[in-house]
């Protein structure tokens, strides 16, 4: 058989055996854009290294926290939330400096998050949820805020499921104190990312700080 | 009536949203296993060649508003795919790549495995060109625009890589293209 018969037999006679799983893609794709506009832009994985060096000392330690399964105790509504679910409103976390968020990735995801992800200014994150629909922005100095995931929620006693425009499923565990909501995530459906594990961008998201009702 | 205009335009923009998404969602559809098999024959690791190809999608997402104004978004998307194929051979060439399982499905029809490897054991752009030509048909006007290169360039790449196939598999080499 000549070559070039063989190469065009060979190729086609293997591809037919690569069946991809396009519409578990076609939702792992959206996922992975959601996460991009989370922390957008681009850093020097040196430039980051050396930040992570540098404040390595007084971070978290949160290298294990994959496995972590603290819960938070169970929800305490306050007096301060607005008809709805308990949860109902307008929440925010604290700017994120780009130091603690650095050390709040894992060591061996560092440089993949980094590759793609702003962590050059502080961020802090905000939470809307109204009406059994949900939306997080981003928000950075100098920056417009970006949107980041959304779609619609319920709340089942301490929990919260919230699922986005893919049909991509979280369940977090919830808990308020006062004016402070703090989240705990139990379930994550998402497919990881550049071989990032979903459930590390729900750490960093949901999980590292608490967060605050504005309204 | 300030809230009912913004009501309006968060309406708006939402189906504007959902027509993206299916136009998106079409070309993924037809396209997506087409790029991930391509670029499973360059970097001949099936998780790779997925996540790879996965990756030149999200990169197309980003731009959909502006790529899918171009003549060939199916070239566009391609060409994302293969050069990170190419960086990502190129970062782990000293890891031997051809001693990776080549993974195929249980069910598989008999491969020829021995092709697979020999194409395997070209440089990873010589690799890249006799895919693009063999695999996917593509003229050589199309591969230059992929591979980012010129049109003689190109024309070496598959020469050689026949020449180096011929060897390999023991087969005659007649040169059906430029």
């Amino acid at each position: 058989m000549p070559l070039e018969q063989r190469l065009r037999d060979g190729f086609h006679r293997s591809a037919r055996t690569i069946v991809p799983d396009v519409e578990a893609g076609l939702r792992d794709v959206g996922t992975r854009r959601r996460r991009r506009r989370v922390v957008r832009t681009t850093v020097r994985v040196a430039a980051a290294a050396a930040i992570v060096t540098g404040v390595i000392s007084i971070g978290p330690s949160i290298a294990s926290f994959l496995d972590d399964n603290r819960v938070p105790a169970g929800p305490s509504p306050t007096a301060t939330a607005p008809p709805g679910t308990p949860i109902d409103g307008r929440w925010v976390t604290p700017s994120l400096s780009r130091q603690e968020y650095l050390v709040a990735i894992p060591s061996k995801y560092r440089d993949e998050v980094s590759r793609n992800q702003d962590v050059t200014v502080s961020v802090s994150f905000e939470l809307t949820l109204e009406d059994g629909r949900w939306a997080e922005i981003e928000r950075r100095p100098d920056r417009p805020p970006v949107e980041g995931q959304a779609g619609t929620f319920v709340v089942h006693g301490e929990r919260v499921r919230m699922t986005d425009s893919t049909g991509t499923t979280y369940i977090y565990r919830w808990t308020i104190s006062g004016d402070t909501l703090t989240l705990a995530v139990l379930r994550d459906t998402a497919g990881p990312t550049g071989g990032v594990p979903d459930r590390v961008f729900q750490h960093l998201i949901y999980e590292l700080q608490a967060f605050t009702r504005v309204s | 009536m300030a809230e009912i205009d913004a009501i309006q335009l968060c309406e708006d923009e939402g189906n504007r949203m959902a027509t993206l998404d299916d136009e998106y969602a079409w070309f993924y559809r037809a396209e997506y296993p087409m790029v991930s098999r391509t670029v499973f024959f360059v970097v001949h690791d099936r998780a790779k060649a997925e996540d790879i190809a996965q990756e030149a999608f999200v990169r197309l997402l980003e731009r959909w508003k502006r790529v899918s104004r171009y003549e060939r978004p199916d070239a566009w998307v391609r060409r994302v795919a293969i050069r990170l194929a190419i960086r990502s051979v190129q970062r782990e060439r000293l890891r031997p790549v051809l001693e990776r399982k080549l993974e195929l499905s249980s069910d598989a029809e008999p491969v020829d495995v021995d092709l697979l490897r020999a194409v395997g054991e070209l440089p990873v752009r010589h690799r890249a060109a006799i895919v693009l030509f063999y695999f996917e048909d593509r003229p050589i006007a199309e591969i230059v625009h992929i591979l980012g290169c010129s049109e003689s360039a190109v024309k070496v790449w598959l020469h050689r890589a026949r020449k180096s196939l011929a060897v390999a598999l023991q087969e005659e080499a007649v040169e059906d293209a430029p």
